[in-house]
């Protein structure tokens, strides 16, 4: 498989050097880089911010709803994320459930058009990662200590405070691999944009498959798929450098 | 170890496959209704095996990657066989086994792409023109492909995802052929889908039928059998077949090499070209078939349609998509990134 795939990589940079449709692609791979990773920088946003609380409130919540809000919470991820965009679907189509409901109840007179749009995606992309934030977030912060809290009041610190200055930094490390858990598969779902995009929700991995699927071009999308191990690559690298960067200056 | 086992399934697998011929067809979605294999199974014995493709592509991409998956019968469209001849895909097809091919419409025979029908023969075919909703939109609005460009439907055009068609609209519409081969032409082509694009809402083939049941689009390129097909769900859906040209597309049937039983796949395309048969293919999918014979044996109700049964001056009008050469497909896949990618 790596071998076939390597032998294909070469043939096709040999192949690009070789045409001049290189430099015609150039500019073009460039705006697909920037797209994807605009689409999976807003998820990764808007995961953090609903994750976060989340997060925050299975960790501080009685013992006892613990396992049963997990549950909960893990159930849905036991079936394909396919058929859950798939469920998607039906919940925002012209003809679905929230604009069925919306009209019944008098809110709206046509359906709102909500598939076939860009937020579509992000929905579909924070649905699908959002565990993989609130998860490694809930686990650093289920192992907080209650004298924590105890001391920062006694010490005279608003519920503000205490939040800024003792959990947020505290759960750092856990929200730098939420995002890192995040942010780089949402590079890659092309079957998300595919199903609930626009005509132009695009990402580089929906262009890997137009080349190996439609193209017949194996050695453009083993190129392509270079080029987003790269950009992947790159990404974990400039994390793993803020992250230390952080926990050092924390230490120090 | 692999390999002895898979020598050992092949062995297994060949045995069966000399106890009992099968014939493994791999065809497009919703094309040819199980009804009509079935009866060939009744009539000849023969079990005959069906799974699907979506897109031309998909098929291609299957057949070139794996060529012992060994498939009899494919059907690919008009464009597509000469690449596929190109590339040793298609195997021969014995024009002597072919007995009822005298009633194709001649338009539809020796085309560039095969000229002696050597590797292909035209079964069903096509229109792409426009499906309308008209509950949305008065079907009097929409008479010829410039409407698809009316900034009256800013982000609600539904194109089809198949690079051909979109770009076929625009030649015509250019007034060059759908076969244009022109690197000039395709980027005049491309600049005027360019200004259709604030209209375009979604670039969709595959679930295009439900997209318009549902009414999640109710403008867009369409495909005749398709938009047929939808209008049985949702009767407001309407195939506007637009003034001046229309391009054509034939869904071809074509043996793959590697085939197990070429001899009884080509009995299965001769047996799919008979009238009655091809009737059926009509009745059960509204896909017109080139057999000009079969729509005249069928009630006056199916007679009346048009795309089923075009006039003389309709038929002229529609241009055949053949195959453009390697060199300008390329282009046309570059300028269809640039579109896709064009915000």
């Amino acid at each position: 498989m790596s071998v076939s795939l390597n032998g294909n990589i070469k043939e096709g940079l040999f192949h690009w050097h070789g045409l001049h449709y290189r430099e015609l692609f150039q500019p073009l791979y460039a705006r697909l880089l920037w797209q994807s990773f605009e689409f999976s920088f807003v998820t990764t946003l808007t995961c953090v911010l609903l994750g976060y609380p989340v997060a925050l409130a299975l960790a501080t919540m009685p013992k006892r709803w613990k396992p049963i809000c997990l549950m909960l919470l893990l159930i849905p991820f036991w079936s394909s994320s396919l058929v859950r965009i798939y469920a998607l679907l039906t919940l925002l189509k012209a003809k679905g459930l929230i604009n069925g409901a919306l009209l019944y109840l008098g809110i709206i007179k046509m359906p709102l058009p909500l598939l076939y749009t860009k937020v579509a995606v992000i929905i579909g992309q924070v649905y699908t990662l959002l565990p993989f934030m609130i998860l490694p977030i809930y686990v650093l912060l289920d192992e907080y200590d209650s004298s924590w809290i105890e001391a920062a009041k006694d010490l005279g610190a608003s519920s503000t405070q205490l939040f800024w200055r003792i959990f947020w930094p505290y759960s750092l490390p856990a929200v730098g691999s939420g995002v890192m858990c995040v942010f780089l598969p949402a590079m890659t779902l092309f079957y998300i944009p595919s199903l609930l995009g626009d005509r132009s929700s695009l990402m580089l991995g929906n262009v890997i498959q137009e080349q190996i699927m439609n193209q017949d071009n194996w050695p453009g999308g083993a190129a392509t798929s270079l080029l987003l191990t790269a950009a992947l690559l790159v990404f974990t690298l400039v994390y793993r450098a803020l992250f230390h960067k952080k926990r050092g200056g924390r230490l120090g | 170890m692999k390999k002895s086992l898979l020598g050992l399934f092949l062995l297994f697998h060949a045995a069966f496959a000399m106890a009992k011929p099968t014939l493994y067809v791999y065809q497009w979605i919703n094309s040819i209704p199980d009804s009509v294999y079935k009866q060939f199974t009744k009539e000849t014995g023969v079990p005959v095996d069906v799974s699907y493709y979506e897109s031309n592509e998909a098929m291609y991409a299957k057949l070139k990657g794996n060529p012992s998956l060994a498939y009899d019968v494919v059907f690919p469209s008009s464009y597509f066989i000469k690449r596929m001849v190109k590339a040793h895909l298609l195997d021969h097809i014995d024009s002597s086994i072919m007995t009822h091919t005298q009633g194709i419409y001649k338009k539809f025979i020796h085309q560039p792409f095969d000229p002696n029908n050597d590797y292909s023969y035209p079964l069903t075919w096509g229109m792409t023109g426009i499906a309308v909703n008209d509950k949305y939109i008065p079907l009097s609005k929409i008479t010829a492909w410039k409407d698809l460009w009316s900034p009256s439907y800013r982000h609600q055009v539904l194109w089809l995802n198949d690079i051909r068609e979109p770009f076929s609209v625009a030649l015509i519409r250019l007034g060059y052929s759908v076969n244009d081969q022109n690197p000039t032409h395709i980027k005049q082509a491309y600049a005027l889908l360019k200004k259709g694009l604030p209209n375009v809402k979604v670039i969709n083939a595959d679930a295009m039928e439900s997209m318009f049941i549902d009414e999640d689009v109710f403008l867009g390129m369409a495909w005749s059998p398709d938009t047929y097909q939808a209008s049985q769900s949702n009767p407001h859906i309407h195939f506007v077949i637009p003034k001046g040209r229309y391009p054509l597309w034939l869904g071809c049937m074509a043996i793959p090499q590697g085939s197990r039983h070429p001899k009884l796949a080509m009995t299965l395309l001769n047996f799919l070209l008979r009238k009655d048969i091809s009737a059926q293919i009509i009745t059960g999918m509204g896909y017109a078939v080139t057999n000009q014979e079969a729509v005249k044996s069928l009630p006056i109700s199916w007679q009346e349609k048009r795309f089923v049964n075009p006039s003389k001056s309709l038929l002229a009008r529609g241009e055949i998509e053949g195959d453009v050469g390697d060199k300008a497909r390329q282009w046309y896949e570059h300028y269809w990134l640039e579109l896709r990618l064009s915000v």
